[in-house]
């Protein structure tokens, strides 16, 4: 005398088809609970990953090699730029050579002038085209001294007289790197020493990356492998630490909970309704399945909304792959949590008295 | 399909020894010593007390869903094995208990699939119960949209659709009209004497009462008037 799973399977389906409001009060708080969690979570993870500042100053996906520090045989601008060939690394690009400059149009005036590789801008979004040589300009100085695309300024203490820097374009952005801020910037080929190495490492790869020492394919001489870290552990605000102490980390918690209420608020305006399932033959476990069976048809009924929502939010926002793994995993664990407190207000509601419940009206 | 076909009624005896019940470790005992004993052979048993004497109370303990104080409630079935109440007894309650957006058939065949069914023969069960107490035209009307009068019969097509030798009634007129009251009496004792079951039914409603076989008072002790 007893359930079989197919019927319970229906009769669970049935009454959450039928419910009307109350199936709509609990769905809603799933569909939003797990909505604003992913969105939340996702958005707030992947705020760390585009703060390209705070990665590269703080040890985040940028890895960086300076000769002496880190890298103490020097740094090979070729083999720097060769490291996006391996597994986990976006992009990758050296610093070639560094100096200040005075400019000719306003003596006393001195700039850097920085010599880069091509794939220094994969590392840090600088706006060049793949391929492109020649010089450019920080938006800085543009706006400080008018330097622009087509205009040629002459450098007074270039090595053999007055030298002259035709601009053929402006960096969209110098954010995360020091060096290329206020600054006249050739990209060159990938040759000789450099004075760092930058590698922009996938998210899900930085760990495993900086792990595995990464270093140790920089420097210039091939017969020293050198194993130490790119970013020393510690040295500052790991986006670990920051992921670890972020805010959202509790909100799977608290909307958990607040579908709980919402469940259990529900579950109590079914009081008659469950003794009357005990009633006629009900063990209290096959009601606790009962229970189950309907929050899994609720989850299940919320999944399509769910999705129709990150789409469009993954759409706008184009997050990190990454980021939304994130947000979904704390999202899954809100089902977790709502299915997971079934058997327990379930024993609750068992404890209290069918008779009671059944004239409850 | 006919009574008998709408569920194969297994046989079973009740038997109360010494049952006492109260509320709380120090509250008054709502009544003691009571002994009992039924089979289930078409026999109608009445327990008629005026409110507050604890009939709904020694009906729960009776279908095991209070533990009694002190004493001991058993279920025998025809071979003498002890049985459990749950599956020995069928309720018909005060209340016109139902779940208000399943439709007739569904509150009635979830009986049956409690009991195993599957869901074809548990519908095809219900149809030909609610056929029997006359409810045969609203199978597929909501609960919350039938009368007093037809809810009750529901609970009197889900009694009949259980294959417990034993209904339970707790002032299954309770809330009705008089000829309202009439059909569902009708259809409970009609099912009872057809199906071969025995029914408890607690009332102070005399045109139960007095259609039964035998008649109990409830005063503090159980009393057999008739």
């Amino acid at each position: 005398m007893s359930w079989r799973a197919d019927c319970l399977a229906h009769e669970g389906a049935r009454n959450v088809l039928r419910g009307g409001f109350r199936t709509l009060l609990v769905l809603g708080s799933i569909v939003i609970g797990v909505s604003v969690t992913v969105i939340a979570v996702g958005s707030q993870v992947d705020g760390f990953m585009v703060d390209e500042a705070s990665l590269a100053g703080e040890g985040g996906f940028v890895l960086r090699a300076l000769p002496g520090s880190n890298s103490p045989d020097g740094i090979d601008s070729a083999r720097c730029e060769n490291l996006r060939s391996q597994d986990g690394v976006v992009a990758a690009g050296s610093v070639v050579t560094s100096d200040f400059i005075e400019l000719a149009s306003f003596p006393g005036t001195r700039i850097r002038k920085v010599d880069v590789s091509p794939g220094l801008s994969g590392v840090f979004h600088l706006g060049i085209d793949p391929g492109a040589m020649g010089v450019f300009v920080d938006s800085s100085l543009r706006e400080e001294f008018g330097l622009g695309v087509g205009s040629v300024p002459g450098v007074v203490d270039a090595p053999g007289g007055e030298e002259s820097f035709p601009v053929v374009g402006v960096l969209t952005s110098t954010q995360g790197v020091e060096e290329l801020r206020r600054a006249l910037v050739a990209v060159v080929p990938p040759e000789g020493p450099g004075e760092a190495c930058f590698v922009l490492a996938r998210p899900d790869r930085y760990e495993a990356l900086r792990d595995a020492d990464l270093v140790a394919l920089l420097p210039v001489d091939n017969s020293i492998a050198l194993v130490s870290e790119v970013v020393p552990r510690g040295s500052g605000f790991s986006i670990g630490d920051r992921y670890r102490s972020r805010r959202t980390r509790h909100l799977w918690i608290v909307f958990g909970m607040m579908i709980v209420a919402v469940s259990e608020l529900v579950r109590r305006t079914r009081r008659s309704e469950l003794a009357l399932y005990r009633s006629v033959g009900t063990s209290p476990v096959e009601l606790t399945w009962l229970l189950i069976v309907e929050n899994l048809w609720l989850s299940f009924l919320a999944l399509p909304v769910i999705a129709g929502v990150l789409v469009i939010w993954v759409a706008v926002n184009h997050p990190f792959r990454a980021s939304l793994a994130h947000g979904l995993h704390d999202g899954a664990l809100i089902l977790v949590v709502v299915v997971a407190q079934l058997p327990l207000m379930a024993a609750v509601a068992g404890s209290r008295s069918v008779m009671d419940g059944l004239k409850d009206r | 399909m006919t009574t008998d076909e709408i569920a194969t009624v297994g046989s079973a005896s009740l038997h109360l020894s010494s049952v006492s019940h109260r509320f709380g470790r120090d509250g008054p005992w709502v009544f003691r010593g009571v002994d009992l004993s039924l089979s289930a052979e078409g026999k109608a048993v009445a327990v008629v007390a005026p409110s507050g004497s604890g009939k709904t109370t020694l009906l729960g303990i009776i279908g095991g869903l209070i533990r009694p104080t002190e004493g001991e409630v058993t279920w025998l079935t025809e071979s003498g094995r002890p049985a459990d109440a749950r599956s020995c007894c069928a309720w018909v309650l005060q209340t016109t208990n139902a779940l208000g957006r399943r439709t007739a058939l569904e509150n009635v065949a979830m009986v049956a699939m409690a009991e195993g069914d599957g869901l074809g023969s548990g519908r095809e069960r219900a149809a030909a119960a609610l056929a029997a107490v006359g409810l045969g035209e609203v199978v597929d009307r909501e609960a919350r949209k039938l009368s007093g009068g037809e809810l009750q019969r529901v609970a009197v097509a889900r009694a009949l659709v259980s294959k417990a030798p034993f209904i339970l009634a707790d002032e299954p007129t309770g809330q009705l009209d008089s000829g309202t009251s009439a059909a569902v009496i009708e259809a409970l004792l009609g099912s009872v004497r057809s199906g071969g079951r025995g029914l408890v039914v607690v009332t102070h409603d005399h045109r139960i009462s007095d259609r039964c076989d035998r008649v109990y008072g409830l005063e503090g002790h159980l009393e057999e008037t008739t």
